[in-house]
């Protein structure tokens, strides 16, 4: 794949990405409405999650050495399980409740960004020798 | 890493439909799955009507022995002006609701003197505290324990974590970041922030009702409540149930209407400048919004939000 060809990609990724977050923002403005006024810093947040995880990054690759299909995968999932984790924590904010299964969706996001990176560097590490 | 980009796909297609199943099963859990909580014994009240005045409470039992009940001082005068929705009065207790009208909004006002401050009770959904989607409609609950009266409290069960004594019974310990109010034996509120003490210390005082949700309106005859106070829910119109109380033994129970374009609701200020004008000395928010509900003599008296009576996890009552 040539180099204009991974750029088109990651652009084309980063508006995806750029789209997701604006969904979100989108999402937490209509659930204000039907919470009467209480909101959730989670999920008022949880579209900057998207947007520099996905929108930043994505355009980041551009510069970066190329990642492979597993970082972007691993990282893909990563971003999804923590904007669902957020998304959740917010509904149970508005809702007023305390839910502990909640803190899985953020211990696995963390672990498979961390994974993501961690291949990443493997990977360059191994390119370059 | 080299990967066969068939087997990238299925494993990462399960994943997906994995975060799929347990996001869907966290939902389940916390709104439809009833689960967990144990069973409350119900307190054994008797009431006994004599000539001499005297209250015994031991344990879980409670008897009462009254005479007459005469009201302390005047009605509020916000009271005066507003309308009388029903009454019912005993040698232990004396009730009277009204409806008045403030922050455009319809309030329902149960004035309650009460001999004994023992007589107010507090029950759980299907008598089980600490689990999750046990509820039941606060008339249902006041119907199974013969009240003449009851309000929504404090959805305790709806917490991990917060003080919770109940009919001179500590039911959990662990304290939160709230601040509570007792209901104390000698027919006083006190509240105070949870960190500052424990359960035995609070039940050893004398406490024979302890409810964590709040904020705190009035303290020691001052408004202390601020929109400002950090929680969103307290910064908007809603509706509102509050608690508070005039003088020894003699409380104001508070249903505020909301979310219709006849009743707007109260900003936690608003409904603590109502707990004031009632005459209220201490006062405390309990869970409000589609929960507020007020219940007397078999007939709804608020109108909740909803439409219809929300299924709450507790409620105040007062036994016929």
């Amino acid at each position: 794949m040539s180099i204009s060809e991974d750029k088109k990609i990651f652009v084309k990724r980063a508006f995806i990405y750029l789209a997701i977050s604006a969904f979100l923002v989108g999402f937490n403005l209509v659930y204000s409405i039907f919470a009467h006024g209480i909101g959730s810093d989670y999920m008022q947040y949880a579209f900057l999650l998207p947007l520099i995880g996905g929108s930043v990054m994505s355009l980041l690759l551009i510069l970066l050495p190329r990642a492979s299909d597993t970082v972007c995968h691993l990282w893909r999932m990563g971003i999804t399980t923590l904007v669902t984790g957020s998304l959740l924590h917010g509904v149970f904010d508005i809702y007023g409740s305390e839910v502990a299964l909640v803190k899985v969706f953020f211990v696995v996001g963390g672990i498979l960004l961390i994974s993501s990176f961690i291949v990443y560097i493997i990977n360059i590490i191994q390119t370059n020798k | 890493m080299q990967n066969n980009p068939r087997k990238t796909f299925h494993l990462v297609f399960m994943f997906y439909v994995l975060l799929f199943l347990f996001t869907t099963f966290v939902l389940l859990y916390e709104f439809v799955i009833p689960h967990g909580g144990f069973i409350v014994e119900n307190p054994v009240v008797t009431t006994t009507t004599t000539s001499n005045s005297g209250v015994t409470t031991s344990d879980n039992e409670t008897t009462t022995i009254t005479e007459e009940l005469i009201y302390p001082g005047t009605v509020p005068s916000v009271l005066e002006d507003g309308i009388v929705l029903g009454s019912y009065f005993s040698d232990s207790v004396l009730i009277t609701i009204y409806q008045i009208r403030a922050t455009n909004s319809d309030v329902y006002v149960a004035d309650v003197v009460v001999k004994d401050a023992c007589t107010i009770l507090t029950a759980f959904a299907y008598n089980t505290f600490g689990g999750t989607n046990i509820t039941q409609t606060v008339s249902a609950m006041a119907i199974e324990h013969n009240a003449i009266f009851a309000i929504n409290s404090d959805y305790a069960s709806h917490y991990d974590s917060g003080f919770v004594i109940r009919n001179g019974l500590i039911l959990r310990s662990s304290f939160s970041n709230r601040d509570a109010i007792s209901l104390n034996i000698d027919g006083n509120l006190s509240t105070f922030t949870e960190t500052t003490t424990t359960t035995q210390e609070v039940l050893d005082s004398g406490s024979w009702q302890l409810w964590s949700f709040g904020p705190v309106l009035i303290k020691d005859g001052v408004s202390v409540a601020s929109v400002n106070d950090g929680l969103d829910r307290d910064a908007v119109n809603n509706p509102r149930t509050a608690f508070g109380q005039v003088g020894s033994n003699h409380f104001m129970f508070v249903c505020v209407d909301g979310r219709t374009t006849i009743s707007h609701g109260a900003d936690i200020e608003e409904l603590a400048a109502i707990m004031v004008s009632l005459g209220c000395v201490e006062a405390y928010n309990f869970d409000g919004g589609g929960s507020s509900t007020m219940w007397f003599d078999g007939t709804l008296i608020n109108h909740p939000s909803e439409g219809t009576e929300r299924k709450v996890g507790d409620c105040v009552y007062i036994r016929r």
